[in-house]
């Protein structure tokens, strides 16, 4: 490196050395590891500046989405509120209340799908297996009620486990809220038609969808189904009840 | 080695796509920042690692043409807690001799991916600094020849001639190499 300085560099790499400068100066490269990582290091720093100097609005675009996102997640500087305006929120709130729990009282009898329909997706996940994610993402949006982006998470999940009833059982769920019930009761059928722990949770949730539809004759078959010792026994006999 | 189907969260990133950016900030941000809690770190703390973080990882799959071949989870939550552990160490504060991976056991090719992006991230941050300690002049030279612009055309829109631009261009480049240099020493 002692014969060549930063200058040389430059000039070796852009392309501003004659002809015979040039081939000593790739004869001294060879033979000198130094001076190898110094052009290494300069043709990095080329590159970080070429592209880190350059507007990024991609990268604009992602730091407004990221603030955005920031408050929800993280802790907010608390903020005083006038009792006005806390008095009208409540105010705000009561309202909405009353207007809720007089919607529930004309509907109990037969909004079953809301009484019995609260399902969770619960997965256990063994952390680093690639299936696992798929699984994660789609109990996420499952839990958050958005069934649309559940179905395709779900889809790819099958494809490399096809056997697994709990993914066609909450596929079938979503299926149901996305209006492809045949093939989400197709996915029930096939559930409750195997022998794992989500068999009768499927039948309770047939017995749901039919209830929700009006159609009491079906959904009484399905309750019928629940043997007393499953799991999903009590709240069959709570739906069955209702259903009278 | 094969893509990991994670790498759907860099290509999210790289396409700024709000809900997968909603998705990693829903799954992860409480964990970041459960984790600064209990490492002598602030709420706001964690809300600028955790961002940082997903910037950092923005640049390595845009730059540095990064994919993944191990779940994002671990390595994500890595890349936080090894930024963090180095903000404490830059405030002067003792970190706390707890393993890193104290929440999760994680694997080798984890570990390697992860340290890949602090430390291309680390090298870029550097290179940078020591660029906006170049005078006005060079800074903007420099700018504007690494912009792939022919360098006749940047001599022009500058007022110089050819010559000038590529001579001022090399002694600002070097100046700035000799900086890095004196980094690594």
């Amino acid at each position: 490196m002692a014969a060549y300085n930063h200058e040389d560099i430059i000039r070796y790499e852009d392309g501003d050395m004659l002809p015979e400068e040039r081939q000593q100066f790739e004869l001294a490269l060879q033979q000198d590891a130094t001076l190898a990582a110094a052009l290494a290091q300069y043709r990095e720093v080329k590159t970080t500046l070429s592209a880190r100097l350059q507007p990024d609005p991609q990268l604009d675009a992602l730091k407004q989405t990221l603030q955005e996102q920031r408050p929800g997640h993280f802790g907010r500087t608390g903020k005083v509120v006038s009792i006005k305006k806390y008095l009208t929120a409540v105010g705000a709130v009561a309202a909405i209340l009353a207007g809720v729990l007089l919607f529930r009282f004309y509907t109990r009898d037969t909004n079953y799908m809301e009484t019995y329909g609260n399902i969770e997706m619960q997965v256990a996940v063994e952390r680093g297996n690639n299936a696992d994610s798929l699984l994660q993402s789609a109990a996420l949006y499952f839990n958050e009620k958005d069934y649309t982006k559940v179905i395709p998470l779900l889809d790819t999940y099958l494809k490399t486990d096809s056997s697994s009833q709990m993914a066609l059982y909450y596929r079938g769920i979503a299926a149901t809220h996305t209006g492809q019930t045949a093939s989400g009761l197709e996915d029930l059928k096939k559930v409750f038609e195997g022998e794992s722990i989500f068999k009768y949770d499927a039948a309770f949730y047939i017995a749901l969808y039919y209830a929700q539809q009006q159609n009491r004759k079906e959904a009484r078959v399905w309750l019928k189904l629940i043997p007393a010792d499953a799991a999903a026994a009590a709240k069959a006999a709570a739906l069955e009840k209702d259903l009278k | 080695m094969s893509i990991h189907p994670d790498q759907r969260y860099l290509d999210g990133l790289l396409r700024n796509d709000t809900l997968l950016v909603q998705e990693i900030y829903q799954r992860f941000a409480g964990k970041i920042k459960h984790h600064i809690l209990q490492h002598q770190g602030t709420e706001d703390d964690a809300a600028d690692i955790f961002q940082e973080a997903i910037i950092d990882v923005y640049n390595q799959a845009k730059y540095k043409q990064l994919q993944l071949t191990c779940p994002f989870e671990p390595f994500f939550l890595l890349i936080c807690k090894r930024k963090w552990l180095n903000e404490i160490k830059k405030r002067g504060r003792q970190p706390v001799t707890k393993r890193l991976d104290d929440v999760y056991e994680v694997g080798e090719d984890v570990f390697a991916a992860a340290e890949q992006v602090l430390k291309n991230e680390a090298q870029a941050g550097m290179i940078l600094t020591q660029f906006e300690r170049l005078g006005e002049k060079c800074r903007e030279i420099l700018r504007l020849s690494l912009t792939g612009e022919a360098q006749e055309k940047i001599a022009a829109a500058m007022g110089v001639t050819y010559g000038y631009l590529r001579k001022k261009k090399s002694e600002c480049m070097a100046t700035l190499l000799s900086y890095i240099q004196a980094q690594k020493i």
